[in-house]
């Protein structure tokens, strides 16, 4: 046996125990739930093939258009927020303080809450007449109190609200540290030539945290897009459908009334949206690893 | 790295303690209310200043015994889909910081990709298949689905910390007459031990505050402690949210603590992380 061959062997036993699971759990039902958008499935009856069906049912029924725009809607919202939240946070974090550590930590207490806990604790401060939401609104402001469980306008701002409090430590320590890594020379000499903070910001700091906003961006739409417990656990899509995302409503097509069919269409259709989004991430990567001279 | 100007100075606290109040206080009045009497916990206006109790642990303890159980079954999964996913990222990330031909680009390439995937999309052809392998409602399903989403960003962490390893000192170990596997355990391991905890770190995390995988996989024999969470936020009667503070605190502080400890692998790896893989 060659030298060669034995080394090929053992980068094949190294790398292939950790490519089972994601191609066993992961590449496989991927690809099932292509075939099975062409099918009627119905728990209980047997399988068949229906050609575009499943997609032309969903795109005729309004619930779903409904789930895609409210997904469209809510992952830009969150997002939008996150981003400018945590690139605020970062500006003020990355010049040393006393208690910077101290900080940071205390702004990634987000990060350990399940969204169990977290809708726990939202519900029970926007309690309509008792929460100490509505309080500091009625009292401090002197508005209607909030009533979220009945108003779907403002079902989705609570729901956006507690995802962007969930998410926002992700991209606060992504643009922290891509903001930390960049030298202190520059802005001394720019701030030497007179530059005030402001230009300091947005002549130094904003170009080159871009490739950090755009990982934190693609990310975060990713991870929107794909977003279940919150809306389920929150409101499980209503008052009447109007805070249903693709997910939830996914979620009822195949667990709710069984039809796997319809809800491989759906699943089909928030996968390719997934790789639209991330494509640019991906090719970026692949760029970086194929291309780039080692 | 900003100007001490006066403007600064001045806005910098008060947008700081903003976001603090932001982020924290939410649990701040969770940990609160644990401790009053349920009259309390929904006076208007709502009280800071209270004498504490423990009638809600009690109450927990009284009614909900199987809070207790389902918080054990979150720790075994946790452990259980952490170490595995060590065993398996851990050769990956050599392989992958050490050598270097087509089937191991396109492996990492192929990691990458399929990180994207949104979870509930597999569940619907998973769950007709696993509950026909009788996996469905065992510690097995979560601890393989939880390895199987972090095994590539995991891989990916493991190969950076490697890169580190300079190969000198694993040349070193060859002419001292160390084989293939003394060389991992007496020079990589050590060496990548960093590696090694943050993905024990982001594991447990996951699997500790995970609601999805476990809502549609698990929730008779085996029950995560967010799913009787989930059970207690929902009962047709009427939420008692005395014990139910009790039970999140009790589920959160734990966590908390982890975090607390190892808050400096955890920045570290979700740098590494999110920009690298």
């Amino acid at each position: 046996m060659s030298k060669k061959f034995l080394r090929d062997l053992a980068i094949a036993l190294l790398i292939i125990p950790a490519l089972l699971p994601l191609i066993v759990l992961i590449l496989i039902p991927a690809l099932r739930t292509v075939f099975m958008s062409f099918n009627r499935i119905t728990f209980g009856l047997p399988e068949e093939y229906v050609g575009l069906n499943n997609f032309r049912a969903m795109l005729k029924d309004s619930v779903f258009s409904m789930a895609f725009w409210n997904t469209i809607m809510f992952s830009f919202a969150t997002v939008a927020s996150e981003i400018c939240l945590g690139m605020a946070a970062a500006v003020l974090m990355s010049t040393r303080f006393k208690f910077q550590k101290l900080c940071i930590a205390l702004i990634m207490v987000p990060y350990a809450v399940s969204e169990v806990v977290a809708v726990i604790i939202w519900k029970y401060m926007l309690e309509p007449d008792v929460g100490i939401v509505n309080y500091v609104i009625q009292g401090m402001f002197g508005l209607e109190q909030i009533n979220w469980a009945s108003i779907p306008a403002q079902a989705w701002i609570v729901i956006i609200l507690l995802r962007v409090w969930i998410n926002f430590p992700f991209s606060f320590l992504i643009i922290y540290s891509s903001i930390i890594g960049i030298s202190r020379e520059l802005y001394e000499s720019a701030y030497i030539d007179g530059a005030n903070n402001w230009q300091g910001f947005r002549y130094i700091t904003l170009p080159l945290t871009v490739p950090a906003v755009m990982v934190a961006t693609i990310f975060g739409f990713v991870f929107a897009f794909r977003n279940f417990a919150t809306v389920w656990i929150m409101t499980r899509g209503g008052p009447m459908n109007r805070t249903e995302l693709l997910s939830t409503l996914l979620y009822k097509q195949a667990f709710t009334f069984w039809e796997f069919g319809a809800a491989s269409a759906i699943a089909v259709t928030m996968t390719l949206i997934t790789f639209l989004i991330a494509a640019y991430y991906l090719r970026t990567m692949y760029k970086e690893m194929f291309l780039k001279p080692k | 790295m900003y100007q001490r100007t006066r403007i600064f100075k001045t806005l910098r606290p008060i947008v700081l303690i903003a976001l603090l109040i932001w982020t924290c206080f939410p649990v701040l009045f969770l940990f609160m209310s644990t401790f009053k009497v349920p009259k309390e916990i929904f006076k208007f206006p709502p009280t800071f200043i209270f004498k504490p109790t423990l009638v809600n642990f009690q109450e927990l303890v009284q009614r909900w015994p199987i809070f207790f159980k389902s918080l054990s079954h979150s720790a075994i999964v946790a452990v259980g889909a952490s170490v595995l996913t060590i065993l398996l990222a851990t050769p990956a990330g050599y392989a992958l910081s050490r050598y270097r031909n087509r089937f191991l680009e396109g492996s990492a390439f192929f990691m990458l990709a399929i990180r994207m995937y949104p979870p509930i999309v597999l569940t619907i052809p998973l769950f007709p298949a696993l509950s026909k392998a009788g996996l469905v409602d065992s510690f097995w399903v979560l601890i393989l689905l939880y390895c199987s989403f972090f095994v590539s960003l995991s891989s990916w962490l493991m190969k950076t910390y490697m890169d580190e390893v300079p190969l000198e000192l694993e040349e070193a170990a060859i002419i001292d007459g160390a084989n293939a596997f003394q060389r991992v355990v007496k020079v990589i391991i050590p060496l990548s031990i960093h590696g090694i905890i943050a993905t024990a770190i982001f594991v447990i995390i996951f699997a500790w505050k995970e609601y999805m995988l476990a809502y549609i996989f698990v929730g008779t024999n085996v029950r995560t402690a967010p799913l009787t969470l989930y059970e207690m936020l929902s009962p047709i009667e009427g939420v008692s949210w005395g014990p139910l503070f009790a039970a999140s605190t009790t589920q959160l502080v734990p966590i908390l603590a982890f975090i607390w400890f190892v808050q400096a692998y955890l920045v570290e790896g979700l740098k590494t992380g999110a920009v690298k893989g």
